[in-house]
């Protein structure tokens, strides 16, 4: 007895060191650092970001990967058959950055040609560095084919950032296929506030509100106002959202490398009270002579920032020729009087629009996207992510983080620390969620990941586009709630005040 | 002879299935098979059951075999015999009793009327088929664990000869020795039932009652369908490019009345027939310009279609807006996938065609297609299309006019001057336009050959010599051949009577008949010289909803 127990003791043990990868020391050495798809060599990783998986193109029939803390050996060593495939453990991954915060981690690559060939060690190490603040849980984003008028299946999900869980939210399955958009967080915070639209039928559309525990249905077209409300800001105290009501179309380019121009024909910016069910504007942010969208909230709640171009005639001008400049205007949240309107950077002089203005959560800094026109950066290749330092309202293009593709939305995280946006930069044609990391105290990015999947080539196949990818800090937990009230509920009618 | 008659049935109703799909019902198991692509792949596989429910991914798996007709009719066709027999041993085993009524025949007939219904995806048939089996399986499982005492009262009660009714269970032999296959068959008979049952775990999260259908309506191509097989028929052979049957059901369907699918099909058959400028009021064209193309709405079924004209004329930009527009409607099907992976590739852009390849790497009839593609990728050309927007600046910003095909021809013509198609289709979309003036603008530029003119230009400067006067034309070069003179006076003598006028049936197909009859902007013409005059420059907007 004692015997077969020692037998199976030695076996179980046997096993366990065969499921142990073996390390190959490298016989020979290069300098050259292979490619990986997607980069994540020299970025700043979060503590409880997703393991990593990345596929190594240098050709080879194995590969060996070692992914230790500087100074230290190797936590991780991951063998891969000539695919390439790299996918890093969850557990040890997270146990390695728990140990590394604030410190650089190093990546260690080894490859062997073929069966006969000497393992060819990479001569140096590729670092990367490991943030010592969290980024915030969850990020929610909309999953939609990037397509033009017609949609098919799509929902709004939440991401578990420290593994790869993906839930649903709403999805239009639960609704005939209606269309569902422009979800928003007060203060990256969904139980302080959080919305979303319904369009299409009229038994479902609508503005999907959830504050202070209770969910409920608007109309999304305020009785007074010229058009529906579309693009949404949450102030951080959940008490306000600015809305840009537009009057959206779409062109679409007969060549070149654009498909599709999507284009205000017109568009306000309404703010509605969230305690009161009010909504308020002003002449100088509502009328015909200019075009006002993407409005956002200063963290104190008494500015907005907002894009702002002069209206024209979509049947006779070029809609190539519509450019935005950023602009501001002061709200007093007591009296709802709008004042001080300004242009904070005349971006039409210089031949350039600018769009998607977010501000930092301290205050200090203003992100926005730069492009050659119009509005809607998602299918403007030449769209760059800038930076605007509020303080003197200097701007510079954030090379650090911009890509010779589409770069465009983003949204910070609540302590400002982080940021992701949308990038095409992988394919050209579908957007994906990239998170980089911010120092507050000189403005500068470090170099942006992709959100890391389980699979390597989960990019390469996932043909749906991620959408307004927006960080939280707590999971959504009343989605049941939020189908429920498109389902049913009627909305309820919200009057502009004069 | 009890015995033999379930197995004379199988055969009759196999053969009838099988014949009933091939000789009419061919069209369903093509329009499926093509709407429709399964995937071997579990993550695809999950999704699509999170998507539409548990069902679908496995309706698909058996629909893919329709990419050969015969092995989709085939498989159907078995599946509705299966069903058959095993209702036929279900009911022996449960009541003891051979059904010589033929009960277990109604459920397969009516599983098969299922399937004849292109606007219904027949999830409901296999899902019945795999219960069936599941209850067959759990009724023979059943019959193998009867309690000993039932054996002995069932020896007991062995039937005489003359009793017609048997008791329960009289013809089940226990087997011995596989108890564990048994246990086997039971688990997943079992298991089949529960899945069933808890089916809406995969399907939608109805948190209220919510009556209403969850899949969107055909409306659409089906509501077009006068003659449904035709139509599909038509698909078929212009995915063949088989001009010949393209025209001829068009042909056959458009004398019925109006289709716009098919007077869209029929032009462009027309075109590749080389025949456009000379037959195309052969029938009266009463959607005008319409005929050549699709205005853009947010409708599958003409984003179905729309782009043909496009990729056919090198406008490939529009061509992916089109087919992008069918993917996102009709889901990542075979067509749609090959379409755009061609087109990017052709437009320079080849990682966006990997990814439309890769999912035709997964199915078991595409894969060859793959292949190709794959190697079309690494030459960076498709041999087969044209780009005819290649060597424009991105600098040059012009937007598709979604509802005239003609300014986009005109375009596609400035930087492509060679382009014949778009030549045709922008010189008839002025004459569908009653633009005579911007046609005879194009005629003097493009067509060098003054003498040779296809019969509609002739009829179409008798009406621009009303305005220049014979001197005018001939100062062009251009002399109408006294034939055509000749009718055209009795055409505009017929039409002195007004109400009492008789045209005759050459009459009524020539273009002088279009525009003064059937043209929506008859009986004015336009004879400024102004290409453009009747079109409108500027880009209507799609506003979504």
């Amino acid at each position: 007895m004692k015997l077969k127990h020692i037998t199976t003791s030695v076996a179980a043990l046997a096993m366990l060191c065969a499921c142990k990868p073996t390390h190959h020391e490298p016989q020979a050495l290069t300098l050259e650092v292979p490619q990986i798809v997607p980069d994540y060599l020299g970025v700043t990783f979060a503590p409880n970001i997703a393991a990593p998986s990345f596929t190594i193109l240098d050709d080879a029939e194995e590969y060996q990967t070692e992914i230790g803390r500087k100074g230290e050996l190797p936590a991780i060593i991951i063998h891969s058959d000539d695919d390439g495939e790299v996918e890093v453990p969850l557990k040890q991954w997270a146990k390695l950055l728990e140990e590394a915060k604030g410190d650089s981690i190093y990546f260690r690559f080894a490859m062997k040609a073929d069966d006969d060939a000497p393992w060819l060690g990479v001569k140096t190490d590729v670092m990367a560095y490991v943030s010592p603040n969290p980024i915030d849980g969850y990020l929610v984003y909309r999953l939609i084919y990037p397509g033009y008028e017609l949609w098919s299946t799509l929902g709004i999900y939440q991401r578990n950032l420290s593994n790869y869980e993906q839930t649903p939210i709403v999805e239009n399955r639960d609704f005939e296929q209606q269309c569902v958009n422009c979800h928003n967080f007060a203060a990256n915070n969904p139980t302080t506030g959080m919305m979303l639209h319904v369009r299409g039928m009229p038994e479902y559309g609508g503005t999907i509100l959830s504050s202070g525990g209770t969910v409920e249905k608007l109309n999304s077209r305020f009785a007074g106002a010229n058009h529906g409300a579309t693009y949404p800001s949450f102030s951080r105290d959940g008490k306000f959202i600015a809305y840009s009501a537009n009057s959206v179309g779409q062109l679409f380019h007969t060549s070149g490398a654009k498909p599709i121009e999507v284009v205000d024909v017109a568009a306000d910016l309404l703010i509605f009270d969230v305690d009161n069910h009010q909504a308020y504007s002003d002449s100088l942010i509502m009328g015909t002579d200019y075009i006002e969208t993407f409005p956002h909230w200063s963290p104190d709640g008494r500015t907005i920032y907002f894009c702002r171009a002069k209206h024209y005639d979509v049947k006779h001008d070029n809609p190539a020729t519509v450019m935005y400049d950023l602009c501001a205007i002061d709200f007093d949240p007591v009296t709802h009087e709008f004042e001080n309107l300004r242009v904070l950077y005349a971006a039409s002089e210089e031949g350039k629009s600018v769009t998607v203005p977010r501000v930092s959560p301290d205050g200090r800094w203003l992100m926005f996207c730069r492009m050659d026109y119009g509005t809607f950066a998602v299918w403007h290749p030449e769209s760059q992510l800038c930076l605007m330092n509020l303080a003197d309202n200097t701007w510079r293009e954030m090379n650090e983080v911009n890509s010779n593709s589409i770069d465009s939305y983003h949204s910070w995280s609540s302590d400002g620390k982080w940021f992701v946006f949308s990038s095409k930069r992988l394919d050209g044609n579908w957007a994906r969620p990239y998170i980089a990391a911010f120092d507050s105290e000189t403005g500068m990015a470090s170099k942006p990941f992709v959100l890391p999947q389980k699979k390597a080539d989960f990019y390469d196949e996932f043909t749906r586009t991620y959408n307004i990818p927006e960080l939280i800090t707590e999971p959504i937990s009343n989605a049941d709630e939020l189908i429920q009230t498109i389902q049913t509920q009627k909305p309820r009618e919200i009057q502009l005040l004069p | 002879m009890k015995k033999q008659v379930k197995w004379i049935m199988a055969g009759i109703m196999l053969v009838t299935f099988f014949l009933m799909y091939m000789l009419s019902f061919e069209h369903i198991i093509i329009y499926h098979e093509q709407h429709h692509l399964f995937r071997f792949s579990s993550e695809w596989i999950a999704e699509s059951a999170h998507q539409y429910g548990f069902w679908h991914p496995w309706t698909e798996f058996i629909v893919q075999f329709g990419y050969w007709t015969w092995l989709g009719a085939l498989i159907w066709s078995l599946m509705f015999v299966g069903v058959y027999l095993m209702s036929q041993s279900i009911i022996r085993r449960l009541t003891g009793l051979h059904d010589l009524i033929q009960l277990s025949a109604i459920l397969p007939g009516w599983m098969f009327y299922e399937t004849l219904d292109v606007d219904s995806f027949p999830v409901n048939v296999v899902k019945i088929t795999v219960i069936v089996f599941a209850v067959w399986l759990a009724v023979i499982s059943f019959s193998r664990f009867i309690p000993e005492k039932y054996r002995t009262w069932r020896r007991k009660a062995k039937p005489q000869p003359n009793i017609k009714f048997k008791p329960k269970y009289a013809d089940v032999k226990p087997q011995k020795g596989k108890g564990w296959w048994w246990i086997l068959v039971a688990t997943a008979g079992f298991g089949g039932i529960i899945i069933f049952w808890n089916n809406q775990y995969y399907g939608p999260r109805t948190i209220e009652v919510n009556k209403k259908p969850r899949h969107l309506t055909r409306e659409d191509v089906v509501k077009w369908r006068e003659n449904e097989r035709l139509m599909i028929t038509a698909d078929q052979a212009l995915r063949r490019r088989d001009w010949d049957e393209v025209l001829n059901i068009s042909n056959q369907i458009l004398r019925k009345g109006n289709n716009h699918l098919m007077a869209y099909f029929r032009s462009l058959a027309l075109y590749h027939r080389g025949e456009l400028t000379t037959r195309l009021f052969d029938l009266p064209q009463t959607l005008g310009e319409e005929a050549l193309f699709f205005p853009w709405y947010a409708d599958r079924n003409r984003a179905e279609y729309g782009g043909i004209v496009y990729e056919d004329m090198g406008a490939l930009n529009t061509a992916i807006h089109w087919e992008f527009e069918a993917l996102v409607g009709w889901g990542e099907t075979a067509s749609h996938l090959i379409n755009l992976s061609r087109y990017y590739i052709k437009t320079g852009k080849p990682k966006q065609a990997e990814k439309f390849i890769a999912p035709l790497e997964d199915t078991l009839f595409y894969d060859d297609v793959a292949d190709q593609l794959e190697e079309y990728l690494e030459a960076g050309d498709v041999p087969d299309l044209h780009n005819a927007t290649a060597d424009i600046p991105d600098e040059i910003i012009h937007f598709d006019n979604v509802n005239n095909i003609g300014s986009d021809a005109f375009y596609l013509l400035y930087h492509d001057p060679t382009n014949k198609m778009a030549l045709e289709y922008a010189v008839m979309s002025m004459l569908l336009g009653n633009n005579v003036g911007g046609f005879y603008y194009y005629l003097k530029r493009h067509y060098p050959d003054k003498q040779n003119l296809p019969r509609y230009f002739w009829e179409a400067l008798c009406l621009m010599r009303m305005h220049l006067g014979s001197a005018g034309l001939a100062a062009d070069g251009y002399v109408i051949p006294d034939e055509v003179d000749r009718d055209f006076r009795a055409f505009t003598a017929e039409q002195k009577k007004g109400q009492n006028a008789h045209f005759s049936p050459a009459q009524k197909q020539s273009y002088w008949y279009y525009a003064s009859k059937i043209s929506k902007y008859a009986p004015s013409i336009l004879i400024d010289e102004d290409p453009l005059s009747h079109v409108s420059n500027a880009t209507p907007l799609i506003q979504p909803k």
